[in-house]
């Protein structure tokens, strides 16, 4: 079941030191990220978890291209990541739909940068705006959406032009528990239908165990890869199955050793 | 998680293709446009009452205080000699000249300086200053470098508006969320497209408030710079030059339309930005 393709993404010893102005010509530098090395093969569905402050969202935002980094090298197939590309698709947690365009023209405006001509964009709205379930809402304006939708748009936008990688930040953090798990699921059959190698963001356990394929948990600041857990479970999974329960509790038994909880105690809500 | 029903419905977001609408329900329009229509004019009417009132009171001076309708036949002749239709069409003409030189500078210049931190260091600090002095200070010196001419008023006008525009165009742009910006590069923007495509309709709610404010201080510009230029005709000038024949019931007429012109202006203008832009998006509640 484990993915065997070839190496997509390299993330080699990177590191993201952020200057900090304190005023009166002081400054502080605070180590993000250090040492930081993993990678991602094709079509894998790869998720990166730890406490909050590790500096995960600010590895994704390195792999973006949207944060410069500090030390070491993202390497995508066998070339060097420095800046935004068409070859790395983001999904924000804030959403990021533009208000000023339609749901149709949110997901055609990658599309727009890259030059693809026009007649070829239609065809590929219609198909993501059924992949993520809103057809009938190509002419809405974003305002009108629940969160839920808007988060469906930023999936279909970053879609669109076709990327090698899909990057998503906590894409579901800011959802209700419903909303989320109907994203969640949604996005389980986009990406085995898409085949899309997925670098993932989240904070939440159970959301880990039931996207990914690996799951990578990640040390308090500064961030490093502490561990690595191969979820080995058939899609789609069974959230309350027993095989799914034992690598949610192996998940976040790593998570609460990594950072300091772990007291044996019982088992606490991993959501 | 993995248990919630995959079809959600949504509150509040049907697609507007599913609406089912019936015929219009005249009796809800009329009577909620009527109720509009009273609470706009009511307090006016009072108004024009209460001065009517004084008016024929005998306490107050005819000539300084002329009822309505010695004012509304003023303004007939005005209108029937041709003079009002001249002073509006000037008027107007130098309004528009004006705020459309200080609409497109000032918007371009405000969002580079949004853009550009160097543009930014250069021009902020010339910008408060010039913010800080009123435009009608500076006709003395204008008038000394062009004349007593449109050009003088106009010139006034653009660069009072222009500071105006840039300072929302400016902040419009240091406002738009940052969000959007890193999704806007992240799907490839750049430069001018980047530009064009995330700066500018994001800072658009700032820059409809610019516009207003700037169409507003030009429109005062125009009418006071009338009665400082001296030419040959607008509405601020015959207000001016009636005070010279005693003519209060010309001047109350001239400052009512001047009020009705600006009132015009911002509806029919700004309104329709509005309409097709930020209130279309969203961004901004009515």
């Amino acid at each position: 079941m484990a993915i065997q393709g070839p190496v997509k993404l390299q993330v080699k010893d990177l590191g993201k030191i952020f200057t900090i102005d304190e005023g009166w010509g002081r400054t502080t530098d605070i180590t993000a990220l250090e040492g930081v090395n993993f990678d991602v093969r094709a079509g894998e569905f790869v998720t990166l978890i730890g406490p909050s402050g590790c500096g995960k969202s600010t590895l994704l935002m390195i792999v973006a291209g949207l944060y410069e980094k500090t030390s070491g090298d993202v390497v995508l197939d066998d070339h060097h990541i420095d800046g935004t590309g068409f070859d790395r698709g983001v999904v924000f947690q804030e959403f990021a739909v533009f208000p000023w365009l339609t749901v149709s023209g949110n997901v055609r405006f990658g599309m727009r940068m890259k030059g693809i001509p026009k007649t070829e964009r239609d065809p590929v709205v219609e198909r993501l705006l059924g992949l993520v379930e809103l057809q009938g809402f190509k002419n809405i304006y974003p305002y009108r959406l629940s969160g839920g939708m808007k988060q469906r748009v930023g999936i279909a936008r970053a879609l669109a032009f076709d990327p090698e990688v899909m990057l998503m930040d906590e894409p579901f953090g800011a959802l209700d528990a419903q909303t989320r798990s109907s994203l969640q699921q949604l996005l389980v059959q986009v990406w085995m239908e898409t085949h899309k190698t997925v670098l993932f963001v989240t904070h939440s356990v159970r959301e880990a165990a039931y996207l990914s394929d690996r799951v990578l948990l990640m040390s308090p600041r500064p961030g490093r890869i502490a561990e690595e857990i191969k979820i080995d479970l058939p899609r789609p999974r069974d959230a309350l199955s027993v095989e799914f329960l034992e690598c949610e509790r192996k998940v976040a038994e790593t998570l609460a050793r990594l950072t300091g909880q772990s007291d044996g105690g019982p088992a606490w809500v991993t959501d | 998680m993995a248990s919630a029903d995959k079809a959600q419905t949504q509150p509040g977001a049907a697609p507007e293709t599913e609406r089912k609408l019936g015929p219009p329900n005249w009796n809800v329009v009329f009577r909620n446009s009527g109720k509009a229509f009273f609470q706009m004019t009511a307090p006016l009417i009072g108004l024009l009452i209460f001065w009517e009132l004084l008016a024929h009171s005998g306490t107050l001076h005819p000539v300084l205080f002329p009822p309505l309708e010695v004012i509304w036949f003023t303004m007939v002749k005005q209108a029937k000699s041709g003079i009002l239709w001249l002073d509006i069409y000037v008027s107007l003409y130098r309004l528009l000249v004006g705020a459309a030189l200080a609409i497109v500078s000032g918007t371009l210049v405000g969002l580079v300086m949004g853009m550009n931190k160097t543009v930014e260091r250069a021009l902020a600090p010339p910008m408060y200053f010039f913010l800080a002095v009123p435009g009608l200070a500076l006709f003395p010196i204008v008038i000394l470098w062009f004349g007593l001419s449109d050009f003088t008023l106009i010139s006034v006008l653009w660069f009072e508006g222009m500071i105006t525009v840039m300072v929302s165009a400016w902040t419009g742009v240091k406002t738009v969320d940052a969000s959007l910006i890193r999704a806007g590069r992240a799907m490839g923007a750049k430069g001018m497209t980047l530009f064009f495509q995330v700066m500018v309709p994001g800072a658009m709610p700032s820059l409809i408030a610019g516009y207003r404010i700037a169409f507003s201080r030009a429109w005062r510009i125009v009418v006071t710079g009338e009665m400082i230029v001296a030419l040959e005709a607008g509405l601020g000038f015959r207000i001016f030059s009636a005070r010279d024949f005693l003519a209060a019931d010309m001047m109350y007429g001239g400052v009512v339309v001047v009020g009705i012109l600006g009132v015009i202006v911002e509806r029919v203008f700004l309104r329709s930005i509005e309409l097709t832009t930020v209130q279309r998006w969203g961004t901004l509640r009515e």
